[in-house]
């Protein structure tokens, strides 16, 4: 519920406000992006499980946007840039599938 | 339920594997397991609460950065066309004004070279150069033919595309009408004076240093025999070869009446002072 709502507050200030991001920062915003979804899904799953832990989700939240920028950032200083992120999007694609149908279960199967 | 912790080497070493059972961030199993706090208290939902905040913001940014971005391409295209547009209706619209100046600049000419016999005679000189010149528009029997560009090369054909109407072609068939007695001759509307190249530029045929696009059609004033004379030159042994070679379209028909336009940008290059009666 408190999710949802959440979800639509963060959609309606990006539209509002529309952040622009320094150019320099651009490459970086997808992956950032997707190792956001990735640690709001674990969480969602954790939720589920019942083993939700606050501090594992902001730390896993903010550790899985930094690490997955830093990774992308040193690919682009070695020239390997594209392929990097490609490797990033697909492991935490991954892993969003993964948690997805675990959450799946959950609901269907009470 | 909780995501059974796969312990056996073998299945351990798949990445794939491993990637999809640790799917949920180890460290939710391993403080569950320490036992610690396990309250759900209001804490948990506002970090989540924010986190999905900050993503769904991130992600609305992110796209609306690539909506902003991805049309560009398409913009500059359009932005292109609208100014050649533009530019094009300015060039008619100058074109317009020249062809009236020029007119009422015939006119003028007319008039004050009206009277003695001797202005006269001028003046009928004037008239037969404007028309060799190319200055004059022309009407009467001609011949209008008409190239167009053949079946295009298979994709994939990285050579030139042959069956293109080229700019030798179109000097072909103006050397032609010309050597068949043609007084006049005009390529889309380009009147061709002693001073209007045919070449290409790139892919486009430029006349008189106007782009023109295909089908290029020829027309010439001349007599009335000039059909049969072309019809019957080594030119049109030359197109009849394109034709069959290339399937690039030729298509020459006699016409009763056709205007050939004259060309009204001739820039007066040299003067020469007459000797003093």
């Amino acid at each position: 519920m408190i999710a949802v709502l959440a979800l639509v507050v963060g959609i309606i200030l990006g539209l509002v406000l529309q952040p622009t991001i320094p150019a320099g920062l651009q490459p970086y915003l997808p992956i950032a992006v997707v190792a956001a979804l990735d640690a709001v899904f674990g969480a969602s799953r954790a939720l589920l499980d019942g083993i939700f832990n606050d501090r594992v989700f902001v730390i896993s939240f903010i550790g899985n946007v930094l690490v997955a920028a830093l990774v992308v950032f040193l690919g682009d200083q070695l020239g390997v840039g594209a392929q990097l992120s490609t490797g990033v999007v697909v492991v935490f694609s991954i892993r969003i599938f993964a948690n997805a149908a675990a959450i799946r279960r959950h609901l269907f199967h009470g | 339920m909780t995501t059974p912790v796969v312990d056996e080497p073998d299945a351990s070493l798949s990445l794939l594997e491993r990637l999809v059972d640790d799917a949920l961030d180890p460290g939710y199993q391993e403080t569950a397991d320490r036992g610690e706090k396990r309250t759900v208290d209001w804490r948990h939902s506002v970090a989540f609460a924010l986190a999905i905040g900050i993503t769904a913001a991130l992600a609305t940014a992110a796209v609306l950065q690539v909506r902003a971005g991805a049309p560009s391409a398409g913009q500059t295209r359009a932005d292109l066309i609208d100014r050649i547009v533009q530019a094009n209706g300015e060039v008619a619209a100058l074109d317009a004004r020249q062809g009236n100046l020029a007119r009422r600049a015939e006119g003028l000419r007319t008039a004050a070279l009206n009277g003695t016999s001797a202005n006269r005679a001028l003046a009928e000189e004037v008239a037969t150069l404007d028309v060799e010149v190319g200055v004059a528009p022309m009407s009467g029997p001609g011949v209008e033919v008409t190239l167009s560009d053949g079946p295009p090369a298979p994709a994939g054909n990285d050579g030139p595309d042959l069956a293109r109407v080229l700019d030798t072609d179109v000097q072909l068939v103006v050397n032609g009408l010309f050597a068949s007695g043609a007084e006049a001759v005009a390529v889309n509307g380009q009147r061709i004076t002693a001073l209007s190249p045919i070449r290409s530029a790139g892919e486009a045929v430029l006349v008189g240093f106007r782009p023109l696009t295909p089908p290029y059609v020829v027309t010439a004033v001349g007599p009335a025999d000039m059909a049969d004379a072309f019809e019957s030159s080594s030119t049109r042994t030359e197109l009849n070869q394109l034709e069959a070679a290339y399937g690039m379209g030729v298509e020459v028909t006699a016409q009763d009446d056709v205007t050939v336009p004259g060309r009204g940008d001739l820039q007066l290059r040299y003067v020469m002072k007459e000797k003093a009666p």
